[in-house]
C-alpha cells in the first residue's frame, strides 16, 4: 500500500481503543477494521499493535483473554475497560480539538493587503 | 517436595517467562496466518501471500525483540496486580476473622507483644548491663585495684569475711602506685564520684567525678572544646551532655566559673566526650590531687589503672605483687597485704552477671512459650472453622491458598504483637529504670532503639510464619464430617498438656522465687542495723598536718575537738570515727584477731575494731546497753579504755560481768591496734557491711588513747544540704589543710547495697507476671480447643441430660488437674532449687507458708479466669446445631 498513511505519534492507542469501542476483537480484527474504516488509507504496523495492546493492558485499559474465533482457532481477544472507556472519551476530545484547531489553521488562505492601507 | 497449589499460591510473576513467550508466539502465529488468508483470497499465492504477511509484520529482529519484552512486562505487570489483589482479599478475609473473633486476635496478638517485650525488655538490661562494650576505650585493659587483707585462716571461714577483706586503696599508697615505674602498667589514677547541687536554689542536682590526672587518658576523657583540667582541683571539664543541656551548647562557658554546692567555685576549663556507664555519665569531670597526704591507713580511694599494650592482666598482676613485696621491706603497714588487679568491666557487672544470665534465659523461655501458646490458640480456631476450610477445598481453592491465608493471618497478627511488643518495650524502659537504682552500672543509658524494633519485629514476623505455617500443617487433617481432634496425628493433647503443665510450673517457680525475694527485702528493710541509718550523713576528711605517730592525739585532739565543738556551737550533732558501718571508709583494720584477755595468749579471737570519738554512740544511734560511753576525759593519760558490742560480750565475756572485763594483746604480724584495755560499757550490736550481712563482735576504744590509726570519718544528723556548708565551713576555719569528701547521706550507701536485690526483685517480678499472663494464655487457648474439638460430644451429653453446670464442671476439673500439677511440680522444683538460689540471692529463704499460699491464690485464680470463658462455651454449646453441622 505505498500511498497509505503513516500513523501520527500517539494515535495508535487511540484508534485501537476505538476500534474495541464496539466490541472486544483479537488483535487482526483489529487490523482490519482499522484498515476498513480509513478506507486502507492508514497503515498499521502489526508489532506496532501489538505492543500498544501490551502497553494499554499493563495500563488497566484493556483487559484481554483466551476465546475461539468463529473457525474455532484459539486467540487472544482484547476488551476496553471502564479506565479504557475514559481515556478514549478524553483522547478523543483532545484529538479532535488539535485537529480542527490545525486544520482551520491550514485551510486559511493569504488575504489581500490593499484594502488595509 | 511442595505441592504444586502451594507452589502456585506463592509464585511470584518473574516465574512464567516461559508462558509469556508461548502465549506471545501463539497469537503472533494466529496474526500472521489470518494475514495470509486475507493476501491469499485477494489472489495472492499461498507462499507470496504468507511472505508478505510476515513483511507486514515489519518481522525485523529490533521489532520482535521490543514486542517480546513488551509482552514479558505485560505479563509480568499483571500477575504482580493479579497477585496482590488476591493479597488483597485474604487480608480482607484476614479483617473479617478479626472483626468476628476479636478475643482471638487480642489474645494471639498480645500473647506473642508480651513475650516479645518481655524478651526485648530482659535484651535491653542484658545488653546495655553486660553484654554491650564499655564505654571507655580498651575496656579489657583497664583494671580496679583492691589492697587486699592478709588472710587469717579461720577468718575465710565465716560468712562475710571475704567481702571485708576487699579495699580501696589509701592516700599513700596511691601514691606510690602512680609514681612508681612500671613496666607493665602505664597509668594509675584514682576515682571519686560524688552528687552536689548547682546554682544557688539548689534546684538542680548534678554528678562528679573526681580522676588523677592520668584518668582521662584511662577512661578516653578526649576534650572536644577548651583543655582538660591540670592538677588544680578547682578546674573541671563538663561533659558534651551537660554543656548541651544545661548551657544551651555555649562556648563562652569555657573560662567561666561553676557554684557548686555551698562553697565551691569551679572553674570550667573545656567540654568533653565523656563515657558515661561507670555508672552513669557524671556532668563534669575535676581533678584530685592527694600529693603529699601519706595516710596509708585509710583505704576509702577507688584506684583504676590501664595495663600497657602488649601486656596481660596477669603480667601486670605479677609486676604488682613484686612491687608490693618489695614495700613491705620498707613500711611495716603493708607487711601482709596484697593488691588484687581486676578487670573493671568484669568488676562492673559481677554482682549482677548471674541474674542476668537467668533473666536471659527466662526471656527466650518466655518468648518460645509465647509462641507455643499463640500455636495452640490459632490451631483451635482453625479446627473452629473446619468447616470454612471444607467449603473453601470444594470450591476450588487450593492447600496453597489455604496456607497463603493462614500465613498473612499469622503475619498480621505477629506485626501487631510485634508492635505491642515493641510499643511496651519502649514504654516500660523508663519505669524499669526508675524502678532499679541508679547503681546497675550503665542501665540508664537501657533504651529500645529503632534498630532493636527491627530486630524485634524480624523475629516476630519469623516466629508468625512459622506459627502460620504449622497451625495450616495441623489443620490439614481437619475433617468437618467426622468432627474429631484433628491434632491428634500432630501434636497429642498429652503433649499440649505437658505444655501447659511446664508452663504453670515455671511460673509457679517464678512467683516463689519472686515472693522469696520480696520477703528477703522486706526482712532486710526491717533489718535491724543496729544504728540509726535516717538523717544521718558522713565525709570522709583528709590532709592536714604533718606529724609523727607520736605526736598524733595531741595533735589530732585539738584539730578533731575543734570540728565537733564548731558543729555543736552550729547545733549540729556530730561524732568521728574510725571505720564505721557501711559508710565509704570499710576499714580493713577492723577485723582483727586479739587474745581475749591479756594473760591468755592462746585464747585468739576475731572482732571488728572501732576508733571513735566522745559522741559517737549518741550520734549513730547506737545504743548503749551497760556501763558507759567514752567521755572527754579519756585521754592518752587516762588508763585504756574500751566497750564492747552485744555480740562481742556474748561471745567473748563471762556471762553478766562484762563491764571491768581486761580484753586486748597485741599479735604479730598484725599491726598494734588494741593494747590491754578495761571494759567499761556495752554496746548494742551493728551490722557494718548492710543488713544482709552478719552481726560481728565489735570494739570500740577511744581516738585519744591510741595511736595507730586516726578517725577520718565525720558523722552529722539533719538534713544533708543545710549541714554541708557548715562542715566545710567548720573543717577550713580549723585547718585550711584539711579537705573533705562530699557529705553523703547514709540513706545511699543503703540504696547501694539493696541494688543488685532490686534488680532481682524487680527483673524476676516482671518475668513472674508475665509467665502468670502467658500461662494463663496458654490454658485458656488449651481449653478453648478442648472445648472446640469436643463440641460433638458435649452436645450429645447436654442432649441426653447432662447440665450446663456438669459441661462446666468438667472443663474447669481439666483445668484445675493442669493447674494443681504445674503448681506442685514448680514448688517441688522451687524448694530444690532453694540451696542453689542462696548464692544468686544471698540470704533467700523459703519464706516459710507465704509461697504455697500465694502460689494457691495466684495459679488457683489465673486458672478460673483462664478456663471462665471455654466453659461458658462448653456450656451453652447448641446440640441442634452443632450434630445437624457435624453430622
Amino acid at each position: 500500500m505505498p500511498d497509505s498513511l503513516p500513523l501520527v505519534k500517539g494515535t495508535l492507542d487511540v484508534l485501537v481503543l476505538k476500534a474495541l469501542s464496539w466490541t472486544p476483537m483479537h488483535g487482526f480484527e483489529i487490523t482490519t477494521w482499522l484498515e476498513a474504516q480509513s478506507g486502507g488509507e492508514l497503515e498499521v504496523n502489526d508489532s506496532a499493535l501489538y505492543q500498544a495492546l501490551y502497553r494499554m493492558e499493563e495500563r488497566g485499559l484493556v483487559e484481554a483473554e483466551w476465546g475461539v474465533t468463529e473457525n474455532n482457532r484459539r486467540a487472544r481477544y482484547y476488551k476496553i475497560t471502564r479506565e479504557g472507556r475514559a481515556y478514549l472519551a478524553s483522547e478523543s476530545e483532545a484529538f479532535l480539538r488539535y485537529a480542527k484547531t490545525v486544520g482551520g489553521i491550514l485551510r486559511t488562505t493569504p488575504q489581500a493587503r490593499g484594502g488595509d492601507s | 517436595m511442595i505441592r504444586p497449589g502451594i507452589r502456585r499460591a506463592f509464585r511470584l510473576p518473574v516465574w512464567r517467562r516461559d508462558v509469556a513467550e508461548e502465549e506471545l508466539d501463539e497469537e503472533v502465529r494466529l496474526h500472521i496466518e489470518l494475514r495470509a488468508e486475507q493476501l491469499e483470497r485477494q489472489g495472492l499465492s499461498p507462499e507470496a501471500a504468507r511472505a508478505e504477511a510476515h513483511r507486514h509484520f515489519a518481522g525485523g529482529d529490533g521489532d520482535h525483540r521490543m514486542l517480546r519484552r513488551a509482552a514479558r512486562r505485560r505479563d509480568q505487570r499483571l500477575q504482580f496486580r493479579e497477585w496482590l489483589s488476591s493479597l488483597q482479599r485474604d487480608v480482607r478475609e484476614v479483617g473479617r476473622v478479626f472483626r468476628r473473633h476479636p478475643f482471638y486476635a487480642l489474645g494471639v496478638a498480645g500473647t506473642l507483644g508480651l513475650g516479645l517485650a518481655t524478651a526485648t525488655l530482659v535484651f535491653v538490661v542484658a545488653w546495655r548491663v553486660w553484654l554491650a562494650p564499655m564505654p571507655y576505650p580498651d575496656p579489657d585493659r583497664v583494671l580496679r585495684l583492691y589492697e587486699i587483707q592478709p588472710s587469717d585462716g579461720t577468718a575465710g571461714a565465716e560468712a562475710g569475711i571475704d567481702v571485708a577483706r576487699r579495699h580501696h586503696f589509701s592516700p599513700g599508697l596511691l601514691e606510690e602506685f602512680r609514681t612508681h615505674s612500671w613496666r607493665t602498667i602505664d597509668a594509675v589514677s584514682e576515682r571519686g564520684s560524688y552528687t552536689t547541687w548547682i546554682g544557688g536554689d539548689e534546684s538542680q542536682t548534678v554528678s562528679a567525678t573526681t580522676l588523677s590526672p592520668e584518668g582521662y587518658g584511662i577512661l578516653g576523657i578526649v576534650p572536644t572544646l577548651g583543655r582538660l583540667p591540670t592538677e588544680t582541683e578547682r578546674e573541671v571539664v563538663l561533659s558534651e551532655r551537660f554543656w548541651r543541656a544545661h548551657f544551651g551548647s555555649d562556648p563562652g562557658v569555657v573560662g567561666s566559673t561553676m557554684r557548686v554546692g555551698p562553697h565551691l567555685s569551679l572553674r570550667v576549663v573545656g567540654v568533653a566526650r565523656v563515657p558515661g556507664g561507670y555508672p552513669g555519665e557524671p556532668d563534669f569531670v575535676g581533678v584530685i590531687d592527694r600529693r603529699g597526704d601519706d595516710d596509708r591507713a585509710l583505704r576509702f580511694i577507688e584506684t583504676i589503672a590501664r595495663v600497657r599494650s602488649g601486656f596481660s592482666v596477669a603480667e601486670a598482676q605479677a609486676e604488682i605483687d613484686a612491687f608490693l613485696t618489695a614495700l613491705a621491706q620498707t613500711n611495716p603497714t603493708h607487711r601482709g597485704w596484697s593488691v588484687e588487679a581486676v578487670v573493671l568491666a568484669d568488676d562492673l557487672v559481677r554482682p549482677f552477671r548471674g541474674v542476668l544470665v537467668l533473666l536471659l534465659a527466662a526471656g527466650a523461655t518466655f518468648l518460645l512459650l509465647a509462641a507455643a501458646n499463640v500455636l495452640g490458640l490459632v490451631a483451635a480456631r482453625r479446627v473452629e472453622s473446619r468447616h470454612d476450610r471444607a467449603i473453601r477445598l470444594a470450591l476450588g481453592a487450593t492447600e496453597g491458598r489455604l496456607l497463603r491465608g493462614s500465613l498473612i493471618e499469622s503475619l498480621v497478627l505477629a506485626g501487631v504483637g510485634c508492635t505491642i511488643g515493641v510499643l511496651s518495650a519502649y514504654w516500660f524502659i523508663g519505669p524499669l529504670r526508675a524502678l532499679v537504682p541508679h547503681e546497675v552500672p550503665r542501665l540508664a543509658e537501657a533504651a529500645v532503639t529503632p534498630a532493636l524494633g527491627l530486630g524485634v519485629l524480624t523475629v516476630g514476623l519469623l516466629l508468625g510464619a512459622m506459627i502460620g505455617a504449622a497451625a495450616h500443617l495441623i489443620s490439614r487433617d481437619a475433617r468437618p464430617a467426622v468432627g474429631r481432634a484433628p491434632m491428634s496425628r500432630r501434636v497429642s493433647p498429652g503433649s499440649r498438656r505437658a505444655l501447659i503443665v511446664g508452663q504453670i510450673a515455671l511460673t509457679t517457680l517464678l512467683t516463689a522465687a519472686a515472693i522469696a525475694i520480696l520477703h528477703r527485702v522486706s526482712t532486710l528493710n526491717a533489718v535491724d542495723l543496729g544504728f540509726e541509718p535516717q538523717g544521718l550523713s558522713s565525709t570522709v576528711i583528709t590532709g592536714g598536718p604533718d606529724s609523727s605517730p607520736e605526736q598524733w592525739p595531741n595533735v589530732w585532739a585539738t584539730h578533731w575537738s575543734a570540728i565537733l565543738d564548731g558543729l555543736a556551737t552550729r547545733g549540729i550533732p556530730a561524732a568521728l570515727a574510725f571505720n564505721p558501718p557501711m559508710a565509704g571508709e570499710d576499714e580493713a583494720l577492723g577485723l582483727r584477731r586479739l587474745g581475749i584477755r591479756a594473760d591468755a595468749a592462746s585464747e585468739e579471737v576475731f572482732y571488728r575494731a572501732h576508733v571513735v570519738a566522745p559522741g559517737y554512740f549518741s550520734v549513730m544511734g547506737i545504743r548503749l546497753i551497760t556501763g558507759r560511753a567514752f567521755e572527754p576525759t579519756d585521754d592518752a593519760s587516762a588508763p585504756k579504755l574500751a566497750l564492747v558490742s552485744a555480740e562481742f560480750a556474748k561471745r567473748y565475756l563471762p556471762p553478766g560481768t562484762p563491764v571491768d572485763q581486761i580484753i586486748g594483746r597485741t599479735l604479730e604480724p598484725v599491726v598494734t591496734l588494741l593494747e590491754p584495755a578495761t571494759v567499761v560499757g556495752v554496746v548494742g550490736s551493728t551490722r557494718h557491711v548492710g543488713p544482709g550481712a552478719p552481726i560481728e563482735p565489735d570494739v570500740y576504744v577511744s581516738y585519744a588513747q591510741q595511736v595507730t590509726v586516726m578517725p577520718r570519718t565525720l558523722f552529722v544528723r539533719g538534713d544533708p544540704r543545710q549541714a554541708a556548708e557548715a562542715v566545710s565551713s567548720v573543717i577550713g576555719q580549723v585547718d585550711p589543710r584539711l579537705r573533705h569528701t562530699p557529705l553523703i547521706p547514709y540513706t545511699f550507701h543503703l540504696r547501694e547495697w539493696f541494688a543488685p536485690l532490686r534488680l532481682q526483685l524487680v527483673m524476676v517480678g516482671i518475668l513472674g507476671v508475665v509467665g502468670l499472663v502467658l500461662a494463663s494464655f496458654g490454658l485458656y487457648s488449651m481449653m478453648a480447643y478442648h472445648v472446640a474439638s469436643r463440641r460433638k460430644e458435649l452436645a450429645i451429653r447436654k442432649a441426653v441430660g447432662a447440665s450446663e453446670g456438669k459441661l462446666m464442671g468438667s472443663v474447669f476439673a481439666n483445668s484445675s488437674a493442669m493447674g494443681l500439677v504445674g503448681a506442685l511440680l514448680g514448688l517441688a522444683v522451687w524448694y530444690r532449687l532453694l540451696p542453689w538460689t542462696r548464692h544468686l540471692v544471698e540470704g533467700i529463704d523459703g519464706a516459710g507458708a507465704l509461697v504455697p499460699v500465694a502460689v494457691t491464690v495466684i495459679t488457683g485464680g489465673a486458672c478460673i479466669l483462664a478456663t471462665l470463658r471455654p466453659a461458658a462455651r462448653a456450656a451453652h454449646v447448641d446440640p441442634a446445631e452443632v450434630l445437624k453441622v457435624d453430622g
